[in-house]
Formats: C-alpha cells, sequence, structure tokens
C-alpha cells in the first residue's frame, strides 16, 4: 500500500455494531448454508457463530471492510468442512439426524431428501459450488471469493459436480 | 435449467426452509479490553520520549496499542539527534541520507494507512498544543530540541505495526519507535 496514500473513510462505530449489523442481515442466510453443508441445525448454528466471532477478532485486521461478507461466508464454509471432517463416521453423535438422512425424510420429503443425500455423495468442493450456486444463488465471482479459487475452477467445478450429481440420482432410478 | 439442477434447487430450498428467522439466535462477541489501560500507556510514551529514555518498543502481546478508528495504530519512528541517548546514534543527527533510506522502506511496508514526516520545530509546537493548560509540565521540561524528527506513520492494524518495528530498529539514524500516540 502507498505510503502516500490518502486516510480512507472508516465506517464510524466500533467493530460489534458493525459485525452485529452484517450478522443481523445475513445469519439467517448463512445458517441455512452451513445447515445443508453439514445437514444439522445445532452444528449449523455453532459454525455460523464461530464465524462472525472469528470476523469480530480480526475485524481491525481486514484491509477491506466491504470484504467482510465475502470473509465470513468463507469462514462458514471452512467451519463446514471441519465439522462433517471431524464426524469419522456418519451420525455418530448427533443432536438431530441429518436433512438427508432416511429419519429426517419426514421433514423434508423422500424426493428431496434423496436429492440431499446424492449431494453429500459429493466431494465436498463440488458440494459447495452447487450450493453457492443453486441456493445462495451468488455469482461466479462470488463463488470464487467465498471458495477462495478462481472463476475458471469455480465453472468446470460446478458442470463436473452437476454430471455427478446428475449420475448418482440417475442411478438410484 | 435441467431436471437435476431444478431438483436440487428445490430440495436445497426445502432443507433450508426448514429454517426461520426464529431459530436464528443472539450474536454473542467476546469482551472488549477496556481502555483505561491504553491511554496510561501512550501518556508513559509521550513522557518517556520527552525525557530520552530508553527503547519504549512494546512487545506483540504486551501492552494494548492504541488505535483511532477501528483498528488504526500509531507508530513513531524517532531519527537519531546529537542528543540522543542511543548509542547507535553515535550523538549525531541522522543524515539526509539516512532519512531517505528510511522514508524508503516506510514506505514499502504492507499496511501504511498514512505516513508523514514531522520535524523537530513542528513536532515541538504540536507538543506545546498537546499540553496546553499543563503549566507546570512545560515550563519544567521540554525545549524545542528534545523531540527529535519523525516519521508518523498510521498502520491498519497492529500486525502491520510490528513489521514497522521489526524492519526498523537496526537501521542507521533511526533512534527509537514508538507505538501508539506520540
Amino acid at each position: 500500500m502507498n505510503a502516500e496514500a490518502v486516510v480512507t473513510e472508516r465506517a464510524p462505530g466500533d467493530a460489534s455494531s458493525a459485525v452485529t449489523d452484517l450478522y443481523r442481515g445475513h445469519a439467517l442466510g448463512l445458517m441455512r448454508l452451513a445447515l445443508v453443508m453439514v445437514g444439522d441445525r445445532p452444528t449449523a448454528e455453532d459454525v455460523v457463530q464461530e464465524a462472525f466471532t472469528g470476523l469480530y477478532r480480526r475485524w481491525s485486521r481486514l484491509d477491506d471492510r466491504d470484504k467482510a461478507l465475502t470473509y465470513v461466508r468463507s469462514a462458514v464454509l471452512n467451519g463446514c468442512r471441519n465439522a462433517l471432517r471431524r464426524r469419522r463416521r456418519p451420525f455418530r453423535v448427533q443432536h438431530e439426524p441429518p436433512v438427508w438422512s432416511a429419519e429426517a425424510a419426514a421433514l423434508v420429503g423422500e424426493e428431496r431428501r434423496e436429492v440431499l443425500a446424492a449431494l453429500h455423495a459429493l466431494p465436498a468442493r463440488q458440494r459447495e459450488a452447487l450450493v453457492l450456486r443453486y441456493y445462495c444463488e451468488l455469482s461466479e465471482a462470488e463463488i470464487a471469493a467465498a471458495m477462495g479459487v478462481s472463476r475458471g475452477t469455480v465453472k468446470s467445478t460446478t458442470s463436473r459436480a452437476l454430471d455427478a450429481l446428475g449420475r448418482i440420482l440417475g442411478e438410484g432410478q | 435449467m435441467n431436471t437435476t439442477e431444478q431438483r436440487l434447487t428445490e430440495a436445497l430450498k426445502a432443507a433450508g426452509g426448514t429454517l426461520g428467522p426464529q431459530d436464528v439466535p443472539d450474536l454473542v462477541l467476546p469482551a472488549r479490553r477496556r481502555s483505561a489501560p491504553m491511554m496510561l500507556a501512550a501518556a508513559a510514551a509521550t513522557l518517556a520520549v520527552i525525557a530520552g529514555g530508553t527503547l519504549l518498543a512494546f512487545g506483540r502481546e504486551s501492552v494494548p496499542v492504541l488505535g483511532s478508528a477501528g483498528g488504526d495504530v500509531r507508530v513513531s519512528v524517532f531519527l537519531c539527534t546529537k542528543t540522543s541517548s542511543n548509542p547507535a546514534c553515535d550523538k549525531k543527527d541522522a543524515t539526509q541520507e539516512e532519512k531517505d533510506e528510511i522514508k524508503k522502506y516506510l514506505m514499502r511496508v504492507p499496511g501504511v494507512r498514512k505516513m508523514e514526516y514531522v520535524s523537530k520545530s513542528e513536532a515541538y509546537l504540536r507538543f506545546r498544543k498537546d499540553m496546553e493548560g499543563e503549566k507546570g509540565f512545560l515550563e519544567s521540561s521540554a525545549k524545542s530540541g528534545d523531540i527529535p524528527d519523525s516519521f508518523q506513520l498510521t498502520m491498519v492494524s497492529k500486525v502491520a505495526a510490528n513489521r514497522v518495528l521489526e524492519g526498523n530498529l537496526g537501521r542507521p539514524g533511526v533512534d527509537q519507535i514508538v507505538m501508539g500516540r506520540s
């Protein structure tokens, strides 16, 4: 950063009000994202809380406050990835059955449960690309930023993921 | 949209839809540190500089650093003068070459929001202005030559401020580096 740069305008108020505002606007969407990634509500809640707490702690180090949403979205994805990795066996210690399990069928319906189960059979990055596109409806650039990859990677990953998903669902018929 | 995409979109919407606004808990943020210690540290730094004292570079974890808006951290890089007690200064003012070299390096440190060069006389004027109303202190201590020439930087974070510290402590012409308001 050029040392001669003029002082940039900073958002008034301290970190906690800025982070709280962001939370109010986006926590529901992010919890839903986390829910379809990890499958159960309490884990989704934890992941989102952690992501915002992390944002708060790093607030002063954020180069660009406008990137706060991207940061917290990436943090949610990372948190979900870690949560899934920690579960060596699926459904081992669950607060609730994941949304793609047989038990959850009553809640979301069999067809949808089948699709979600297929989604969870995909590699993590493919699942993320699909969810960010078809659920969060983010642009390719936004998906690339959230996943920390190039737009080209997003394109190819999404296309591969859809093919794979289609094959899994096709096999089920 | 073909069937797979449609099925996916609907399934995700249904799953996510099981959560509503009522399910979002309140955000609980970790408690903030109080600012009183910061004020004391900054005041102590100012006084110690006037007294031409020892190195005041705070370690990474030791003292909370005063920031203005958000996480901004002020760093003062004080240059050698004839009266500097730092042996590295060799009782000489920093040369123009040394100042240019310091400026060149500082401009390359990542995270600099603002940088200005403050001469001895300018610094003294500012000091007098800051201390207005504290008669006893002014009369008994600082004279114009006591506050050295310095580069005043505003860094975006404590981490960035530490970079200034690490990169410049031994540099020719640098007497002291102080974190926080000067």
